[in-house]
């Protein structure tokens, strides 16, 4: 870390640049200096004049505090998961892992103050390689997860509470691009997943979920580098795939409940399992309940209902909603050990960004929003009866033009 | 005795039953299949009499457009005969030697609902017809009878659709043409996987408890918070 005597940290004006989504030469434009000034601010080889900083607070939108401190710089010890490392996701990936960073941050100023849930997550003897793990493997991993919660092989009535109900903190929100649908991330030993606020289909969330948590067991030892080999990245996606697919509908179930396998059947079993019809399909395909030909007609089938669009009932599932920072935070402030200036002080951010990175309602942090409290009347002390015969006295208001400023 | 083989009777057919005509017969499905599918439903009717129905519908709409379609198509006589009790009608194409009417079974190998007038087509006509591959009967010239086959009529697409012709013993039906892949893409095909009926009873299916998951209690303030870099809770 660098940091000069008015202790600007260059690093940290590269995060919050990188936060905004923006590149050197963007930025250089903005701020209307050259790109290698930005450059030598990032890399600590020079200090900007403080008039300079004051347009990097104006331009990036950060208080000046946020460029002074050196924080979140460790190591999470965790790889990163995502569902696309494709060119087109660069930036917004960057992008959330800073704010992801942040949401550790509160997450660790948080748990100062209240107790989150203990980290109940198995501890499977995984091999490091994934290309030695089987797809019967999986399925059975899947189902000793599922066991070690204490669950059996029905449908989850909320895999989100669940997750959180076993330490994890899991959020819901802006992932800045349309193909970056979840990631998640072992951080200072506790689980993360974040969930793409895009993805409003509850179905097709709950299996994100369970694809991040199938990330979380079966690669919890992956080094990084396997996630840039393209065949390795794909082996991986496909195994939390299969995870997910086999946790959120056990292959003994299946076998009970998929007694037919046309699309009408798996329409009627999506609304109990709250699972796509897609997906169940392919788990049919998967488990050799259907061969080739046949899941080729059904999937014609599928197109031509639009379902690639939209599916029956995605409408009337509601998306599962993460509670535990909010419920943290609303604890934290009702009982005012802590306020929410305090809060964005220590973060060294805007109500806006802890918001967004946390997935909480926008406002929701704003030291200057007015509390809403909730008033309940109270009966007087001093009754006076209804039928008094003192006669109130009537009072004229003046005309509002009449009235003084 | 002249014995006709079944290359024969494709000869036959080839050459007095044109392709105009099998062109009729499947767009005359295909429209009878689309109209079921629209109006034997929900809302309309409730699904148990929608069920009970649309065999019956199907018929109906196949051999209106059938007639009307072959009409157009110049065929030799097209009309609405009644049966032999004379309380029930069936379209009647004629083309050349062939005289086809039509009927839906459940699947390929299915033989159509044995019916009086049928037996009578079959019998009174020409040929005794099929005895294995050959017709073991004079070919004098005369007309053959034979039946357009198609269904299964409680799907809501059809799956085949056939012109086939009864045996010597009337016993079973080979078909000798399939019209739908001879013309592909005249009929819409739909989803062939959605063969079951939509208004079928669902099976028995024994069902998985659900998992409730219970929603999170709202986490403990600590007596005393911790101080940053703390370990443990």
């Amino acid at each position: 870390m660098f940091m000069d005597n008015s202790g600007f940290v260059g690093s940290r004006l590269k995060k919050a640049r990188e936060a905004r989504g923006m590149t050197a030469i963007q930025l250089a434009d903005e701020i209307d200096v050259k790109r290698q000034a930005i450059s030598n601010y990032e890399r600590g080889k020079r200090s900007p004049a403080p008039h300079i900083k004051d347009r990097f607070c104006e331009v990036l939108g950060f208080p000046l505090s946020f460029f002074s401190v050196d924080s979140s710089e460790e190591d999470f010890q965790g790889t990163v998961f995502y569902r696309s490392m494709s060119a087109a996701t660069k930036r917004a990936r960057t992008r959330s892992e800073v704010e992801f960073e942040w949401l550790v941050d509160l997450v660790n100023l948080s748990e100062l103050y209240v107790e989150f849930p203990k980290v109940n997550f198995p501890k499977f003897d995984v091999p490091v390689d994934p290309t030695k793990l089987s797809v019967s493997d999986i399925e059975e991993l899947a189902e000793k997860t599922r066991r070690f919660w204490g669950l059996k092989d029905g449908p989850i009535s909320n895999s989100v509470w669940l997750l959180e109900n076993n330490g994890a903190v899991v959020v819901r929100r802006n992932l800045h691009a349309d193909t970056l649908h979840a990631f998640s991330r072992w951080a200072n030993e506790r689980p993360y997943i974040v969930l793409s606020s895009n993805r409003d289909c509850a179905s097709i969330s709950r299996f994100d979920l369970a694809h991040e948590l199938g990330h979380l067991i079966l690669h919890r030892n992956l080094p990084e580098i396997y996630l840039r080999d393209s065949d390795y990245f794909k082996l991986i996606e496909k195994q939390a795939n299969q995870f997910s697919a086999a946790f959120q509908f056990p292959q003994a179930a299946f076998a009970k409940e998929v007694v037919r396998t046309n699309l009408e059947f798996f329409r009627i079993l999506k609304k109990r399992w709250r699972l796509s019809i897609g997906m169940m399909l392919k788990r049919a395909k998967d488990l050799y309940f259907i061969d080739e030909k046949r899941a080729a007609n059904l999937w014609r089938s599928y197109s031509r209902n639009g379902w690639h669009q939209r599916e029956p009932f995605d409408n009337e599932i509601p998306v599962e909603a993460p509670k535990l920072v909010r419920n943290s935070l609303e604890i934290i402030f009702k009982s005012r050990v802590s306020g929410r200036q305090n809060i964005l002080d220590f973060l060294n951010l805007y109500h806006l960004d802890v918001e967004s990175c946390a997935g909480l309602p926008e406002g929701f942090l704003n030291p200057n929003a007015a509390e809403v409290h909730t008033l309940r009347p109270r009966l007087r002390e001093d009754v006076q009866p209804y039928n008094s015969d003192k006669a109130g006295k009537l009072i004229q208001f003046p005309a509002i033009d009449k009235l003084e400023n | 005795m002249n014995v006709l083989h079944i290359s024969d009777l494709e000869e036959i057919l080839s050459n007095e039953f044109s392709s105009e005509l099998e062109i009729a017969a499947l767009r005359a499905l295909d429209i009878a299949y689309r109209l079921t599918r629209e109006h034997v439903r929900p809302p309309f009717l409730d699904d148990p009499e929608a069920k009970d129905l649309r065999g019956h519908y199907l018929r109906a709409c196949v051999e209106t457009y059938w007639k009307r379609f072959s009409a157009e198509c110049q065929a030799d006589r097209v009309e609405s005969r009644l049966n032999r009790r004379r309380n029930y009608y069936h379209a009647w194409v004629e083309s050349g030697r062939i005289h086809l009417t039509a009927s839906a079974v459940a699947d390929q190998t299915a033989k159509p609902r044995k019916a009086d007038f049928r037996e009578t087509y079959a019998s009174d006509g020409q040929l005794s017809l099929f005895d294995g591959d050959q017709l073991e009967s004079d070919d004098n010239g005369d007309s053959i009878y034979g039946v357009l086959l198609y269904g299964p009529s409680k799907s809501l697409f059809p799956k085949f659709i056939k012109i086939a012709f009864p045996d010597a013993s009337r016993n079973r039906y080979i078909p000798i043409v399939d019209l739908l892949n001879k013309h592909p893409g005249v009929v819409d095909l739909g989803s062939p996987m959605e063969e079951e009926f939509q208004g079928e009873p669902m099976p028995d299916v024994i069902v998985t408890p659900d998992e409730e998951i219970q929603e999170p209690e709202l986490p403990g303030l600590r007596p005393i918070p911790r101080r940053v870099g703390e370990e443990g809770s």
